[in-house]
């Protein structure tokens, strides 16, 4: 009934979002769980000159967004199943869906494995992992069942919820970390830089959902715009809190910590004693993220599942995906192996879904000189 | 069914209609210069102004009928007319032919006037009965402003808007509800302010109830409202007709129900709940002050004592060590774990709450004395609850009573308990999920078509605007546009001008 | 039809409901606050049982005497030896009823004789950084006794040793009563980690029978993950001086006409390096403020622009020579890189690091240093 009254010009379209929402969710999908190990990693490889690989990898990661918005825009209302498919073809169009279905459920199993681990560490020391994963993946799913709007506006919500207590945290840890770790500038050799930037790289998985969102966008004019700044913004938080935990840890130390963002919010003494460790306070961060990271995977690993079968609504395929992404992040025994099988697809799956499908459309569509007028 | 043009006919299915019902008045007269023709007079006692009646009204009616030349009467119709156009000293007459519509009019208090041979009734308004005139808010109560209430009277509740908004866009729209109580009610609203869309939703939605009685506000809240599997509010409730002009000069829809002292003000969003009509009495910086506690005492209200249960019991190393130590030592004799210590203690407030209400009010006060004093007292000495817990349970009740809004401190009574049940299983993850389910209900929650988090989801859409007045209050001088709820043609409020001692820039 | 959807609109609420039951009769990581044992200071030694290496000793804080008032701080002190420190950790577990927390453990004590063997060192360090409860703030502290002895003995004012020196370390007296050093669990690991090295505040016991008390000062000194010595309180000030944890240190000198004290307000060190000579220099530039506290009564013509200059020269050489000393028992004594001096050249100087890195040891031992106090006397207090 609603929908036959709500019009164009009225309070909120259904099914809907504005670009700002879309920012929003794009910087709680990405920038929460791309930093929690983000620090060590580009330490092991460029030391100290660690956010300088950030920033390289933020760089390339702007050009692919101008990719993927630009196949996006060209094809607007377009569900990214169909977009394939005009591009290269139905059977294509399915695989490439599959490819990406997988990829994002790695994706959302990977993020909960890290959570448990995160929680069991910090939190909740002898519950079973099973019982965080069914929860988690209950909140997500009941998040994504909502729809894409709802999901929007409680990204908006909860970003202000992760940002707030973050800046305070990392606004007032100045006297307890000594800058001069970051000396010497730019003293790490260029290739271990590059190899920085590119585990640095995978930080920012998910910017996929990209090439997805398409049929959601009330007006996609402006997406590449609003993207790059996202992506922007979001380069810029994790180079600055790569640098001040390097800074806090020094390049030494920091490949010895599981998860330095954690260790180092955790730590920080803040004036006055109210409160004397923050490190479970600081989990409100980290569940949100792993939040809107699971959450995102499920929803868009739910729509491609169902435009590829068409036939049936999103939920029923969420609840589907639930038990596959428990068992998934159930499977390797400990965090070593989580790693090693993470950096596993990100090197085969996330290269193609990240690098080589996006740049694959945008020269095909090119080429054959498709989009907008004749689609 | 139309009106017979024999009146016994009419007189006999008046009466089986309406037989055993006592409190129906009727009477047959005879008019005329030689009394030979009949009038029937039927009303309501009790829901009529008797006075008005007997003391004007029916002596005029036998006074002109019996003045009549004869030649006048021959027609039936004209004595109708005459009685009509000239036989009463009131404006507020019509006349009916159908039988139903009679019959609904004399049921709220109408007087019908039948006569011989007129296919037609005359129906006088004669509406007065028994009210206790405009009474005290006593819900929302302010120090600074207005405190004038809606009362059960339909009619004054109208008048109290309309003496507020002196606008002829004022509209104030009839529609009637519910087959057997047939309550009326009135959709108010600015004719070009409000938004069309949103009019025309409320209307429909009205439109497709077909129930046999609604008494009150509350349960039409509850029919047209988007969600209501949701226990929070998305129609806001107030006892104050200026709350409700204020309302209406945004663009809302304020529905009046007959017999309710209470307004339904729609659409609504979380936000409004927060705000008091005193915000605006009082200056700008008090109100940017309160308004922040307000939410705070919001987020107490809801989430204290999970909070309390999942630091205590799980991350003791967040509070400062001596603290822990004073706590645990508080606790040593408990013999309960610390969930059930306070789920007891939120019951015996919620308990507490509820008698104070049910009892009479001059035993009212002393119940509270009784229970939260000397039953919280002798709990804690007795070593059943920590002292810890006596002031968590008392902080949540006081920060519930900050929030202007009853219904939404309702809601917030029953989310507590599910903060408080997966705190206790999972800590703070159990009490940040619990948040979280919070904020997706709230976020996937819309009332007419406005998303319910508005301003703080989806705040683009009005330019970020209404800003403005959310959590802080700017001076009145700033808001020169109307919030989200008005037609965005109609959006300015204010004009340019010179505001407040103009001479001293010169 | 209708009745049907409402009953299982009602039920989907029950589900909601007995859901949140189940849930609450689960606790896997639930702890009553009472049942927790509040572990305040650990104590680390080593066993005399040869099977097991290691004796703990800890201060529980006993909440239940607190409750029936009395004793200010009542403590519990427990002690469990063990093949591993873990194992010795969870021994203790068994002699109490509650369960261990050490979220709240404010500081460590390592006996002597855990500081003399490296492997004990390391898997102290190792198991204490892995544990996650315990803070990697909380206070590191030596002693040349055992640490049973520590913990059991009263410090003066409180009944809780960890609080004690937690409260001694927030407030400034930790300079000017006995110019003590602070280092926190990360500092330790940090430092181990850059050099191998360390330099540890060290606690110990002085008087006798009723009347022993615990005293913080001096310093052990830790290379190769052993003792190699004691450093004393006195030659720790140049410590201070170059880590710039100098402000508020008192230093006394004698005057021609008694002694004069000066309350140090502001100390601001920097370490440069260069090279001269094919050998390592290091240059230590220390700005000092302060004021005078007290000279002999009526001696007016202290005061003087001229007198205050030689005053201010004098300071200076005295500060100069405390530098000196340490650096020279460091370097030369001890062969303790005990400034993180190799990271800092790092950081400063990356040519000179990568030409030296390769035998730092060497570099370090033929590392010439040079000091210099630059020292300004603000105030000279109310006495005219």
């Amino acid at each position: 009934m609603t929908e036959t009254i709500y019009k164009d010009d009225s309070f909120s379209l259904n099914n809907k979002i504005s670009l700002r929402q879309l920012q929003a969710l794009l910087f709680l999908e990405i920038f929460g769980f791309g930093v929690t190990a983000l620090p060590r990693r580009v330490a092991e490889h460029a030391g100290q000159d660690g956010w300088v690989g950030v920033l390289l990898a933020t760089g390339f990661i702007i050009i692919m967004t101008a990719v993927m918005t630009h196949v996006t825009k060209l094809f607007p209302q377009t569900s990214f199943y169909d977009i394939v498919g005009k591009i290269l073809g139905r059977p294509l169009g399915a695989l490439i869906s599959l490819l990406f279905c997988l990829r994002l459920v790695l994706l959302a199993a990977f993020n909960l494995r890290i959570f448990a681990e995160i929680t069991r560490q910090t939190m909740l020391p002898t519950t079973p992992f099973a019982v965080v994963f069914v929860s988690m993946l209950m909140i997500a799913a009941y998040g994504a069942a909502k729809g894409i709007e709802s999901r929007a506006r409680v990204a908006e919500v909860l970003i202000l919820v992760v940002l707030l207590p973050l800046i305070f945290v990392f606004g007032i840890s100045g006297r307890d970390i000594d800058f001069s770790n970051l000396m010497p500038v730019m003293a790490a050799p260029f290739e271990s830089i590059l190899a920085g930037s590119f585990s640095a790289f995978f930080a920012f998985s998910g910017i996929e959902v990209l090439l997805l969102v398409g049929p959601f966008l009330a007006r996609p004019k402006h997406l590449t715009k609003s993207s790059t700044q996202a992506i922007v913004t979001i380069g810029i938080f994790m180079a600055v809190i790569t640098a001040v935990t390097i800074a806090r840890f020094g390049p030494a130390n920091i490949v010895h910590q599981m998860w330095p963002v954690l260790k180092m919010m955790d730590t920080i003494s803040l004036p006055g004693s109210i409160i004397d460790r923050q490190g479970a306070l600081i989990m409100t961060f980290w569940i949100i993220s792993a939040y809107a990271t699971i959450n995102a995977a499920l929803f868009f690993s739910s729509l491609l599942l169902k435009d590829v079968v068409t036939r049936g609504k999103h939920s029923w395929y969420i609840l589907g995906l639930i038990p596959i992404i428990a068992l998934v992040a159930h499977w390797p025994t400990h965090m070593a192996d989580v790693y090693t099988y993470f950096n596993l697809a990100n090197r085969t799956l996330g290269v193609a879904t990240m690098i080589v499908v996006p740049l694959v459309l945008f020269a095909v569509a090119s080429i054959r000189r498709m989009g907008r007028g004749q689609a | 069914m139309n009106v017979f043009s024999e009146l016994d006919k009419n007189i006999e299915y008046l009466e089986g209609l309406f037989a055993d019902c006592n409190d129906l008045v009727k009477r047959k007269l005879p008019v005329g210069p030689s009394l030979d023709r009949w009038i029937y007079v039927i009303y309501f006692d009790g829901m009529t102004d008797r006075q008005v009646l007997e003391a004007t009204i029916l002596p005029q009616i036998m006074a002109s009928g019996r003045k009549m030349p004869e030649n006048f009467f021959n027609k039936p119709c004209s004595l109708l007319a005459t009685l009509k156009e000239g036989g009463m000293t009131t404006a507020d007459l019509r006349e009916e032919a159908d039988m139903q519509k009679i019959i609904n009019v004399l049921m709220a208090g109408d007087t019908a006037v039948f006569v011989d041979g007129a296919e037609a009734a005359v129906l006088i308004a004669t509406r007065g009965f028994p009210n206790r005139g405009v009474p005290e808010a006593n819900i929302e109560v302010v120090v600074q402003g207005s405190n004038e209430a809606f009362t059960e009277v339909f009619r004054f509740n109208t008048a109290l808007l309309r003496r507020r908004v002196k606008d002829p866009k004022l509209k104030m729209k009839h529609v009637q509800v519910g087959r057997r109580t047939l309550t009326d009610m009135s959709l108010c609203y600015l004719d070009d302010v409000v938004r069309k869309e949103v009019l025309a939703d409320v209307e429909e939605r009205i439109k497709n109830i077909d129930i046999d009685g609604i008494l009150d506000c509350g349960a039409l809240e509850e029919f047209i409202e988007d969600d209501y599997q949701s226990p929070f509010p998305q129609c806001q409730i107030t006892e104050r007709p200026d709350k409700a002009a204020s309302a209406i000069l945004e663009g809302r829809i304020a529905i009046l129900v007959d017999n309710s002292p209470l307004a339904l003000l729609v659409p609504a969003v979380v936000d409004s709940f927060f705000q008091s009509s005193e915000d605006y009495t009082q200056s700008w910086n008090i109100t940017s002050f309160v308004r922040p506690l307000r939410f705070l005492s919001a987020f107490f209200a809801l989430a204290l004592p999970g909070l309390y249960i999942a630091i205590t019991t799980f991350h003791p190393n967040m509070l400062p060590m001596m603290l822990t130590l004073k706590m645990a030592a508080a606790r040593e004799s408990i013999p309960f774990p610390a969930v059930l210590e306070v789920l007891i203690m939120e019951f015996a407030f919620e308990l507490l709450r509820e008698a104070g209400i049910r009892l009479p009010r001059p035993v009212g006060s002393s119940i509270g004395i009784i229970g939260g004093l000397i039953v919280g007292e002798a709990a804690v000495s007795a070593g059943i609850v920590s002292p810890i817990v006596v002031i968590i349970v008392a902080l949540t009740g006081i920060a519930s009573f900050a929030i202007p809004s009853y219904s939404l401190v309702s809601a917030f009574r029953l989310a507590k308990f599910l903060i408080i049940a997966l705190s206790a299983a999972l800590g703070l993850f159990g009490f940040w999920a619990a948040l979280l389910i919070m904020i997706i209900h709230l976020a996937s929650l819309k009332s007419f078509g406005l998303p319910y988090l508005f301003p703080f989801a989806a705040g683009d859409i009005n330019g970020f605007t209404d800003f403005k007045d959310s959590i802080f209050r700017m001076p009145l001088i700033f808001m020169k546009k109307r919030p989200i709820y008005a037609n965005p043609e109609q959006c300015n409020r204010m004009n340019e001008g010179k505001l407040g001692n103009v001479r001293q820039k010169e | 039809m209708g009745k049907h959807k409402g009953l299982k609109f009602l039920s989907k609420f029950g589900v909601v409901a007995v859901v949140l039951f189940v849930l609450l009769s689960f606790n896997w990581d639930r702890i009553e606050l009472e049942s927790r044992a509040f572990v305040v200071t650990i104590g680390i030694d080593v066993a005399k049982d040869d099977d097991k290496p290691f004796e703990v000793s800890m201060n529980i804080s006993d909440t239940a005497a607190m409750e029936q008032g009395g004793d200010e701080n009542p403590v519990v002190k427990r002690n469990a030896s063990g093949e591993s420190l873990a194992h010795a950790m969870g021994q203790v577990e068994a002699k109490i009823s509650d369960k261990i927390y050490y979220g709240h453990t404010k500081a460590v004590v390592i006996g002597a004789e855990v500081l003399e063997d490296s492997d004990l060192l390391r898997e102290v360090i190792d198991t204490l950084s892995r544990k996650n409860d315990i803070n990697i703030k909380c206070i590191i502290m030596a002693t040349d006794k055992t640490a049973a002895e520590i913990l059991a003995a009263q410090p003066q004012e409180q009944g809780l040793l960890g609080v004690y020196l937690a409260s001694f370390y927030n407030s400034n007296n930790a300079n000017t009563a006995s110019s003590v050093v602070k280092l926190d669990l990360e500092g330790l690991i940090v430092s181990l980690r850059a050099g191998q090295s360390a330099v540890i505040p060290k606690i110990t016991l002085e008087g006798e029978g009723d009347e022993e008390e615990v005293t913080i000062g001096g310093v052990a000194v830790v290379r190769d993950f052993a003792r190699v010595g004691y450093i004393d309180e006195e030659d720790m000030r140049g410590f201070l001086w170059l880590t710039e944890n100098g402000a508020g240190t008192q230093i006394a000198i004698e005057t021609e006409s008694g002694h004069t004290t000066m309350l140090t307000s502001k100390s601001r060190a920097r370490m440069d390096f260069y090279e001269e000579g094919g050998r390592l220099h290091c240059l230590a530039r220390l700005n000092v403020e302060g004021s005078i506290e007290g000279a002999l009564f009526m001696e007016e013509q202290l005061f003087d622009a001229d007198n205050l200059a030689a005053l201010e020269e004098r300071f200076a050489g005295k500060i100069q020579g405390e530098m000196e000393d340490i650096f020279r028992i460091l370097q030369k004594d001890f062969a303790v890189d005990g400034f993180g001096l190799k990271e800092k050249l790092r950081k400063k100087q990356w040519g000179l690091y990568q030409k030296y890195e390769e035998d730092w040891p060497l570099a370090y031992d033929e590392m010439i240093f040079v000091a210099r106090v630059d020292l300004t006397i603000r105030n000279t207090g109310a006495v005219k």
